[in-house]
């Protein structure tokens, strides 16, 4: 029986394939833009939070400091710094948002993936 | 029997050919997605200079080199935050602090790079037709105190400081190398333009180093060459940050390959007393913070220039301030408009 390698259901099965494979990155990746926050202690990552349960953190580094997560955003809560900068800057939820706090060099970062971000914001928020 | 094996082994060559097209599609789509060739970029930050984070991304570096900008970079950028300092004296350094303390008794001895700083100064109050003045750290500090407190500075505090913020009170004597304060109760602010000055020295030396890609902020003055490589822009994208948003939020995007861009804000630095937003950018004409836009950005190639020209068209009308952008083939925008 003379059969050739790929047939044409063969390629109904890889464009289903591939529509699943894509659905399952986009899934992926819209998770991933939405629901997390990255903590960086001296510009060092040292923790990633889900933003999907409502908590407050208190990071083991940096005791001083508490971080509440509320509805998909994240907010200094409370710091013991002079300047309460961090605290006043208030939630953070959207890709490329950043809360800061300078006394304690910890950074709250929303991440963002996608290739037409920008490189960089201009005036930021000084203490 | 022989049936049921045909059917088998039919069938393994079914699952075996779904398995082949499978694989064929993830790697397919791992290749369009996470795996495009990548110029290595790498980003140095540092924290305790000029009270905000600078960062610097370099790309196409190598680890060796980087390190090597890192620890140059910082103490070039140290040296410069500890001589204009206005809050801390350096037992190596004479800053702007042992200057000030000097004002109505004694000249005090400068580096060269003080010197030069120090007269660009006085150009930016030319330049500015008096907008920019460094001399107005009497002001600044009764302002800087309220913020600090949360109430505003009494009205007749700041009459009575602003009869000492005359630039002639700064006295620069070049053969000796020298600066003198003439009024001991004027003072040197020089917050509108360290910064940007520190971006000319950090481009100067990147130069010097033969870097040709990078981009730097000094707390939020980009400052960009090159081109970021491994993103396939030959461009940087500079988003202007959104004055009623979160920081990194932006309500615009610029884009180029050598400059700065920088900008001044009334979000950046305030108290609000009474529901009445009182930010940093103080007007020496009116004493007050000037309430005529929420947000001024300059672009141009120039850092010291860029951070210039943002405070003074911010303390102007548009049209003087599109002239004056202008006059220094600066491209000035507004955001937030009132």
């Amino acid at each position: 029986m003379e059969r050739r390698f790929l047939e044409k259901k063969d390629f109904w099965l890889m464009a289903g394939l591939l529509a699943a494979a894509g659905l399952f990155w986009l899934v992926l990746s819209f998770r991933g833009q939405g629901g997390k926050a990255e903590i960086y202690l001296d510009s060092r990552l040292i923790s990633q939070v889900d933003l999907s349960m409502d908590r407050v953190i208190r990071l083991e580094e940096v005791p001083e400091i508490e971080l509440e997560v509320n509805h998909g955003r994240i907010r200094f809560l409370s710091s013991d710094c002079p300047d309460q900068t961090c605290v006043h800057t208030g939630y953070i939820s959207r890709p490329g948002e950043y809360a800061l706090c300078l006394p304690h060099r910890l950074m709250v970062r929303i991440p963002q993936d996608s290739s037409d971000a920008p490189d960089a914001v201009t005036g930021r928020r000084l203490p | 029997m022989t049936k049921g094996l045909n059917t088998l082994s039919l069938s393994l060559v079914k699952v075996l050919r779904s398995l082949a097209v499978f694989l064929l599609a993830v790697s397919l789509l791992l290749s369009a997605t996470g795996c495009q060739a990548r110029a290595e970029k790498r980003t140095i930050e540092y924290y305790d200079l000029f009270d905000t984070i600078t960062s610097l991304t370099l790309y196409g570096c190598s680890e060796e080199q980087t390190e090597q900008v890192r620890k140059e970079l910082y103490e070039l950028l140290l040296t410069f935050h500890q001589e204009t300092d206005i809050y801390d004296t350096y037992p190596d350094v004479a800053s702007f602090k042992a200057l000030n303390d000097a004002a109505g008794r004694s000249p005090v001895k400068m580096s060269a790079r003080q010197m030069e700083f120090l007269s660009f100064c006085q150009q930016a109050y030319e330049i500015s037709d008096g907008k920019v003045n460094v001399m107005i750290g009497s002001l600044t500090s009764l302002w800087h105190e309220a913020r600090d407190a949360g109430v505003l500075p009494e009205e007749e505090d700041l009459l009575a400081a602003s009869d000492h913020v005359s630039m002639d009170a700064l006295v620069l004597d070049e053969a000796a190398s020298t600066a003198r304060i003439l009024d001991p109760l004027a003072s040197l602010d020089v917050g509108a333009l360290a910064k940007g000055y520190a971006g000319n020295l950090a481009m100067d030396y990147l130069a010097s180093q033969g870097i040709e890609n990078y981009l730097l902020s000094l707390g939020g003055n980009i400052c960009v060459h090159g081109a970021p490589l491994g993103t396939g822009r030959d461009e940087f994208v500079v988003g202007i940050q959104d004055p009623a948003a979160a920081d990194g939020s932006y309500s615009d995007t610029v884009k180029l390959s050598g400059g700065c861009v920088v900008t001044s804000g009334d979000y950046q630095r305030y108290i609000e007393v009474d529901g009445v937003r009182y930010h940093h950018i103080i007007d020496p004409d009116t004493l007050y913070p000037c309430t005529l836009h929420h947000s001024v950005t300059i672009i141009c190639d120039d850092s010291a220039m860029a951070d210039l020209l943002s405070t003074a068209v911010f303390l102007m009308d548009e049209a003087s301030g599109r002239a004056l952008a202008e006059k220094y083939n600066a491209t000035v925008i507004y955001e937030g408009k009132q």
